[in-house]
């Protein structure tokens, strides 16, 4: 019996189902689709996002600029501090183009070799101006020099409200409530939803951002031990930084994002909650309210679409922290379905592919996100096993290529690319045992004028940098 | 450090690829090559049409375009012409480009597969630049403005394996390659790490080296044996095993592509140079005596031929591991897969950039041979899955040839890309290699694996506005292409460059 699928519920809390729902409103309003938003409560503090979701952001509709001078603020990268080593950063950013046929990467690992003490990420225009507390949008010189990005950190509420905006003007209709029963039609697929409300959605597909009765499969655990979080605000950072930090404590990472006028606190940690607070404190170097506690469990759903329930976001990709790129998931899962989205409820033509690229793309993520953990050097017994524990077997290949000779073993469907794998493991410390020869033919005056050449080309273009906080400033 | 002592063992393409890279882009102090070749065995000769990819690498070498295709006798390629592969009689192109433009944001074939269906889309020919300029028999090189429909698509070349070996041999000993002539006898290994040690020449020479470079041939004389690098064999999907390779005379003006034309018992190649034309016919052994497909090659010539037709041996699959101990199979001697659609010697030049990536010192450091081998599988893996589809999806001959393929059991990766796109026009685009989706929608198309569906995006398009936008690409390309040179005149262009 076949049923041709005309109404879409999208289920969940915070952005992803408004995100996913002005997308799908938009793209397959033509094709007589009809999308009900069925939002359950819980809205995040903050969020932080990639620097693609700009593009889905017009492409809806949302002007990210104002949203950002708002609510919210810009980020150049991310800080790692108190891994062990030295501090070091993650920028949505290139570190210098190659040289000839010699990789940046290589000519640093060899002029580092020969003793040059500058960190690699002195070569990231996105880190040197974040660090000084200025803020660029990428321009000719910048972009000659290296790609140059931004994401954001967003209020969540306001960011919701925002795609709430766009979501309801592009036709959608919103519903409040919690799905509860879930019942099937006689070919077991899901044809209603029964919210707490006593609201009865009738639905030929179900996109889900949250666990749901429908959804009953597995779980891949991600060896992350963090099981506990903190969510907590503080007061606004004064020279309001263009990044956010992820602070290693004894037992857990906290993750800093400056706002316009707060700062958000995600703490995840192993253990009791007891002493989460000062650890967060200390970590944030400020005052904090609470405003949440939450249980963990970073993982992966094995299938995302079974039969006509299409799980999407947090209800397939679990991770620790809002520096993850949950987000970034929705963002991927959407461009797939856009594409396949079933004409009959019961389709699976694009269920494979869907269920597949999303697996792939979320279980890189996760290695991406467990480089710095497994990368750490500090004592205590969790940082310890997370360093000599073992690792999903890419993400073993990848920092044993690196160690190697420097190489970036990119698998398909990577979201974080060359610059950022260097950037995460020279910044961990480690160093590759040798380099490609390619990076040889220069000579060692020649490589060493070139660098400092650019070095200063950085310290130049920075100085002429606004301020962050100028650019959050309401243009007249 | 002392530089790695690199052995070349070949002189065909694929090690001669291989030594103009290694001295062209590494220093002195990295290392110091050595290239032996017999000319006793002499090279296979063949492998006259490529890839674009190619032109990536000559410009890494500093090779200049207009004094290479002078010295080989090169010429321009847009794509290949298949000719009876979907049903008898029929031809398509598969083209170095796109087609068309993205239509209400989503690619191009969704807008078109529903154009079909609604009777006011064409084939897919007219859609295409690359296409167009390849039947219209012109060339320019790409536009470098993105908006302009000439922007659309690549090139390659088509040249003559001899000189372009010899092109290349020039350019590396120009750069201090050393060159030794001589027939390798025998091969010394280390007593405990396995490695290769040396080489012993017919001449008692021995030369000995810290890594080598296995560019033999179909011999595999090193990588094959001496360390028995297992091969996995392909032939029971892609069963042609002979080819008869035959020159003629060229006749009238030269096409910018290649041809690939089935046959009974495989498919002929015809390969346009600006002296002469290849020409050859790639069969299976179990179907037709060598004799036959002389006949039938020679009966099937686009100009006199110019020497007597020459057979050759193969066997699609490749080695497991391609760098094994300190040893890196290059070109034929690490796999081949039939040329249908003259992937090997990009194949060639990807075992050698990637192995300038993950250059080794000695002993060789496990890890980056893992890495290697793993790229190198990859590129295999979706080759084979590309040129299996040409065959699969066919309806012409009867033989026993074209039922085996038709009906044998195809690798999962195929069967669910073939799967896909016939319920919803997707193909997936990799991060890297071969083949864009693109590509893969020109030989669907061309051999009738039409999409069911399209994706929703599209369907608010009226059938109107669609009609008019197909129209518009349509007349585009029409339009462009007038202002377009010849291919013969593009040629003579380049050879007054080269003077
Ligand atoms: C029928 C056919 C058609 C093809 N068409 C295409 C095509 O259109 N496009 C494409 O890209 N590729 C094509 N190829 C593949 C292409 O020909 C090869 O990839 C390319 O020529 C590289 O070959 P090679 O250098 O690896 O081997 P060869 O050319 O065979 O060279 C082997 C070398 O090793 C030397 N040698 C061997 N044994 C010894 C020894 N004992 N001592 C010293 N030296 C030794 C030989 O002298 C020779 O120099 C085709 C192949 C075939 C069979």
């Amino acid at each position: 019996m076949s049923r041709a699928v005309t109404r879409v519920a999208v289920v969940g809390a915070g952005p992803a189902p408004w995100l996913a729902a002005a997308v799908l409103a938009g793209s397959l309003a033509g094709s007589g689709v009809a999308i009900t938003v069925i939002t359950i409560p819980g809205v995040p503090t903050a969020v932080a996002t990639l620097p693609p979701l700009a593009g889905l952001h017009r492409r809806i509709g949302v002007d990210s600029d104002r949203l950002v001078r708002a609510a919210g603020a810009y980020s150049l990268g991310v800080q790692f501090v108190g891994f062990g080593g030295n501090d070091f950063f993650v920028p949505f950013g290139g570190h210098g183009p190659a040289i000839g046929d010699a990789p940046f990467a290589a000519l640093y690992s060899r002029a580092r070799d020969a003793g040059l003490r500058v960190a690699f990420e002195d070569f990231s225009l996105n880190a040197a101006a974040a660090k000084q507390g200025r803020f660029f949008v990428a321009d000719a010189a910048s972009t000659a020099y290296a790609l140059c990005d931004h994401g954001f950190h967003l209020h969540g509420a306001a960011y919701v409200a925002a795609l709430e905006a766009v979501t309801r003007r592009a036709g959608a209709a919103v519903v409040a409530g919690t799905p509860v029963v879930a019942e099937r039609d006689a070919a077991g697929l899901v044809a209603r939803l029964v919210l707490d409300t006593g609201a009865v959605i009738e639905t030929d597909v179900v996109i889900t951002c949250t666990d749901l009765p429908a959804l009953s499969d597995t779980w891949t655990r991600w060896p992350i031990p963090f099981d506990r979080r903190l969510i907590a605000v503080g007061a606004a950072l004064d020279r309001l930084p263009a990044f956010g930090r992820s602070v290693a404590t004894a037992r857990g990472v906290a993750d800093i994002l400056p706002l316009v006028d707060a700062t958000a606190v995600d703490y995840r940690f192993a253990g009791a909650d007891d002493a989460a607070l000062a650890e967060a404190t200390a970590a944030a170097g400020m005052r904090l309210r609470v405003v949440a506690r939450d249980a963990l469990a970073p993982g992966r759903r094995a299938n995302s679409w079974v039969g006509n329930v299409i799980a999407i976001g947090e209800a397939v990709v679990r991770l620790d922290g809002v520096a993850t790129p949950v987000l970034h998931m929705v963002q991927l899962a959407l461009a797939l379905l856009v594409t396949l989205f079933p004409r009959d409820a019961g389709e699976q033509a694009g269920a494979r592919e869907f269920n597949r690229r999303t697996a792939l793309a979320a279980d890189r993520l996760c290695d991406f996100h467990l480089a710095p953990l497994c990368l750490n050097r500090r004592a205590e017994p969790i940082w310890a096993a997370l360093r000599t524990g073992e690792l999903p077997t890419l993400l073993r290949d990848k920092l044993d290529l690196f160690a190697a000779n420097g190489e970036v073993a990119l698998a398909s469907d990577e979201t974080f690319l060359h610059d950022s794998w260097q950037a995460v493991c020279f910044g961990s410390g480690m160093v590759p045992a040798r380099t490609t020869p390619l990076a040889d033919r220069l000579r060692d005056a020649e490589l060493a004028a070139e660098l400092q050449r650019r070095l200063r080309f950085i310290r130049e273009q920075v100085g002429a940098m606004p301020e962050h906080r100028a650019w959050l400033t309401p243009p007249r | 450090m002392t530089p790695l002592r690199v052995v070349i063992v070949g002189g065909g393409s694929s090690g001669w690829m291989a030594a103009a890279a290694f001295t062209c882009l590494l220093p002195p102090s990295a290392c110091t090559v050595r290239l032996i070749e017999s000319d006793e065995i002499g090279i296979v000769g063949v492998g006259e049409a490529t890839l674009p990819h190619v032109r990536y690498f000559f410009e890494r070498l500093g090779i200049d375009e207009p004094a290479f295709v002078a010295a080989t006798e090169a010429t321009m390629k847009l794509g290949i012409e298949f000719v009876g592969w979907g049903a008898p009689g029929d031809s398509y192109i598969h083209p170095f480009g796109g087609y068309g433009r993205p239509i209400a944001g989503a690619e191009f074939q969704h807008a078109w597969a529903r154009g079909r269906r609604l009777g006011i889309a064409k084939r897919l020919e007219p859609y295409s630049f690359a296409v167009a300029a390849a039947r219209a028999g012109r060339f320019a090189r790409p536009s470098p403005d993105r908006s302009d429909i000439r922007s659309t698509f690549d090139y390659a070349y088509q040249f003559d394996a001899t000189l372009y070996a010899r092109f290349l041999r020039a350019h590396a000993e120009g750069h201090g390659l050393r060159r030794t002539e001589g027939r390798v006898v025998a091969v010394t290994r280390d007593a405990t790490s396995g490695d290769i040690a040396s080489v012993t020449l017919a001449s008692g020479e021995v030369v000995a080296g810290d890594l080598f470079i296995d560019c033999s041939g179909f011999r595999a004389l090193l990588i094959g044996e001496t360390l028995a690098s297992p091969w996995q064999d392909w032939t029971h999907l892609l069963p042609c095993d002979r080819a008869m390779a035959v020159p003629c005379a060229n006749t009238g003006p030269l096409h910018p592509y290649t041809k690939a034309t089935a046959r009974a018992a495989g498919w002929q190649w015809t390969i346009p140079l600006q002296h002469r034309t290849g020409n050859g016919y790639v069969y299976s052994s179990a179907l037709i005596s060598d004799d036959a497909a002389a006949a039938t090659l020679l009966a099937n010539l686009p100009g006199p031929a110019l020497a007597e037709p020459r057979p050759l041996r193969f066997r699609s699959g490749r080695r497991t591991a391609s760098w094994t101990g300190n040893c890196v199979a290059v070109g034929l001697a690490s796999g081949f897969l039939e040329p249908l659609e003259s992937t090997s010697l990009y194949l060639a030049q990807i075992a050698v950039t990637t192995l300038l990536d993950l250059w080794p010192g000695s002993p060789v450091d496990p890890r980056l041979r893992a890495e290697f081998n793993r790229r190198i599988d990859r590129e295999y893996d979706r080759v084979r899955d590309f040129l299996v589809l040409h065959y699969h999806a066919t309806s012409g001959y009867d033989t026993d040839l074209w039922r085996h393929v038709r009906t044998m059991t195809l690798p999962d990766s195929l069967a669910e890309k073939i799967e896909l796109f016939r319920a919803t026009a997707h193909v997936t685009r990799y991060h890297d290699g071969l083949f864009a989706p693109e590509s893969w929608l020109a030989v669907f198309e061309g051999q009738g694996i039409v999409p069911t569906n399209h994706s929703r995006i599209v369907d608010g398009l009226e059938p109107d506005a669609l009609a008019r936008r197909l129209g518009e690409i349509e007349r585009e390309v029409a339009t462009a292409l007038t202002t377009l040179p010849s291919h013969d005149d593009h040629l003579r262009g380049l050879r007054a460059a080269a003077a």
